[in-house]
């Protein structure tokens, strides 16, 4: 399995036409994005299907050129997934999951039966959030990435990023205080 | 003295502790292989009904250039038939001198 050091080179080789290759970019990032996508969703189900649809569009845009090369392979996987998350979060709250869906029980998954109660308070405690404030706080606090990294990722400036991370903690004060 | 954190990093780093032994389903490598093979699949038959549509495409070019010779043709044979007649007119009733 080529090293996270490689994953540029494995993926000029599947914009060259071997796409089996493709498969070693799935190997060597599939823990860390689904991981990422299931904080940001507080959902495993839901957070593997995102990731299969960024795996789709990360496919069709190597082969047919579309990605340039300007981001690391590992920061251009974190972008497609968290847009996805994003829209995601934003289809739900068009739609809302119905109160008496069936959670994410232990067996559903990889994952400890503490895991998957931890994400579905970090679903709860983060559900009141928009949807970009919830990415920048999870990518920020949770996976503990610089904000300039965020940016990147997001698509934005750092300041945007700064400002949905001050946005997202006064709110979260804000019900805290109110809860107390 | 120990620095009081606040309860909300507390609380957002003890998730992210907790969440850390999150990983895919087995078989989810399975799965995006599966998808990635039906998108290989989709494209591969686009990229064949763009062929198609290309064949098509230069073929009415084709077509058209072929109906244009064709007019030509038509046009310049009608006009040459036109000449000799004019020439064949001119020419009759006249008297070749290399006859004396």
């Amino acid at each position: 399995m080529p090293s996270l050091d490689t994953l540029e080179q494995v993926a000029s080789r599947v914009s060259r036409g071997e796409a089996e290759e493709f498969q070693h970019i799935v190997r060597a990032t599939s823990a860390r994005l689904v991981r990422l996508a299931a904080r940001i969703l507080g959902s495993q189900e839901e957070a593997e299907d995102v990731v299969q649809e960024a795996y789709v569009k990360a496919y069709r845009s190597l082969v047919s050129g579309q990605f340039d090369g300007r981001a690391a392979i590992g920061t251009w996987l974190f972008r497609i997934v968290s847009n996805g998350a994003i829209d995601a979060l934003r289809s739900r709250a068009r739609r809302p999951v119905p109160t008496d869906r069936v959670p994410d029980g232990q067996g559903d998954g990889i994952g400890s039966a503490e895991a998957h109660l931890a994400l579905r308070e970090l679903d709860d405690w983060l559900g009141e959030l928009p949807a970009e404030q919830r990415a920048a706080l999870v990518l920020k606090a949770v996976e503990g990435l610089e904000s300039a990294e965020i940016a990147k990722i997001l698509g934005c400036t750092e300041g945007a990023v700064e400002q949905r991370l001050v946005r997202a903690r006064a709110q979260l004060r804000r019900r805290r205080n109110d809860d107390e | 003295m120990s620095e009081r954190r606040d309860p909300i990093e507390e609380r957002l780093a003890r998730l992210a502790e907790a969440t850390d032994s999150i990983r895919p389903h087995p078989g989810f490598e399975a799965r995006i292989a599966d998808a990635v093979a039906a998108e290989r699949a989709a494209l591969s038959s686009l990229r064949a009904s763009d062929w198609v549509f290309n064949v098509v495409q230069s073929g009415r070019l084709v077509l058209a250039a072929a109906a244009l010779a064709a007019g030509i043709a038509v046009f310049s044979a009608v006009e040459s038939a036109a000449a000799y007649d004019r020439e064949a007119a001119v020419a009759y009733g006249t008297v070749e001198l290399g006859a004396w």
